[in-house]
């Protein structure tokens, strides 16, 4: 029997949300419907749950203030990805100005991250395609995890990252061959 | 077809070695952490609205009356005014001689010239004290005979350009003293 969370109209969440009465039922419903989605979208680029767990917090925080104010121009799901989206850029862009003034230099924190996971095990394949992947570029990983983990499809990724389908594909299919590389080598 | 069915097509047609890969993430994360999430984001997010009320957007800075009725005519007058003007040619910045820069250059000669005259025959006595003690018309003097030129006349007169003088001298002796 599928969820009855999942069976809630994005739209009735939004207007539930707008009278005040609702609010409180109508957000929790909603970080209930797309937590995990939005958690494993963060934590793939991130890696640590700690520092996911900050920044999914600060996601819907910003939901909770501006939810009111959504027009549904675009969809919930990619209006959410997208807040996701900056969040965890912005997050990672502010731990790679801070790594390179310390004495860890510039090297891949999230790589150092990674090895320090619970049951990390680099013989096993999925840790060694984690790695791969974290060899990407922020951006170019951010389009490999929508695509392969989060199945998105390339226009609904074009919208949410304000680019073209086309640039997107081929950012995706360069990112495979590198990963494939990255697995070949290690 | 759905959308896996697409990526795996996708990642086949690329003859991706990824295709054939479980696509699990092995990251852990606590138990039970995504039954209590939403209540810990709801009391955060109200936590917050507690902690900052909504002001209101009203500025509390007042505008003299009929400011922004007038400003566009004004704005517009102003530019008028400059057109007529005719196109400015770009300026030289040249050294703007202002009183106290011409003062500050005296000076800086001054404690040049004084400061050598003064150790080469006192090395115990503080400069600045012995210059004190220098009266101002002497010192307009020396400078008129070293220099050739008569400070007051040259600070009077937008002459400053010309004076043959080294700036480091000045601009120490404004640092130390201030600008304004």
């Amino acid at each position: 029997m599928p969820d009855v969370v999942e069976q809630v109209n994005d739209s009735m969440l939004v207007a539930s949300f707008k009278n005040e009465k609702l609010k409180e039922a109508s957000y929790t419903q909603l970080v209930r419907k797309y937590q995990e989605r939005l958690y494993w979208h963060i934590r793939r680029m991130v890696v640590e749950h700690e520092d996911t767990n900050d920044i999914l917090q600060n996601v819907f925080i910003k939901v909770w203030r501006n939810l009111a104010d959504f027009r549904e121009e675009s969809n919930l799901y990619t209006w959410l990805y997208r807040i996701a989206t900056n969040e965890t850029l912005t997050w990672i862009e502010q731990k790679k100005r801070h790594a390179s003034v310390s004495i860890s230099g510039d090297e891949n924190i999230f790589a150092q991250k990674l090895v320090a996971q619970k049951d990390y095990d680099p013989n096993k394949i999925e840790w060694k395609l984690q790695q791969a992947i974290l060899t990407l570029p922020e951006r170019q990983r951010l389009v490999f995890n929508l695509r392969y983990y989060d199945e998105m499809p390339y226009d609904q990724m074009a919208k949410m990252l304000d680019t073209s389908a086309g640039a997107l594909k081929a950012s995706y299919h360069h990112a495979v061959k590198k990963v494939e590389a990255s697995l070949l080598n290690h | 077809m759905n959308e896996a069915d697409n990526i795996q097509q996708e990642l086949n047609s690329m003859g991706s070695s990824l295709a054939g890969l479980p696509r699990q993430i092995p990251y852990a994360v606590p138990a039970g952490y995504f039954n209590q999430l939403a209540d810990n984001i709801v009391a955060k997010a109200r936590m917050q609205e507690d902690a900052l009320p909504d002001f209101g957007r009203q500025m509390p800075y007042e505008v003299p009356a009929d400011y922004f009725a007038a400003l566009p005519e004004m704005v517009l007058e102003m530019a008028k005014a400059d057109g007529q003007a005719g196109v400015k040619k770009p300026q030289t910045i040249l050294f703007v001689p202002r009183l106290r820069w011409a003062a500050a250059a005296v000076l800086a000669i001054v404690i040049g010239v004084g400061t050598v005259m003064v150790f080469s025959t006192h090395t115990q006595t503080a400069s600045d004290s012995l210059l004190a003690a220098v009266p101002k018309n002497e010192i307009s003097a020396y400078i008129k005979h070293s220099y050739g030129f008569d400070a007051a006349r040259v600070v009077n007169s937008n002459q400053f350009n010309n004076l043959n003088v080294d700036y480091k001298d000045i601009e120490a002796y404004l640092n130390e003293t201030g600008w304004d």
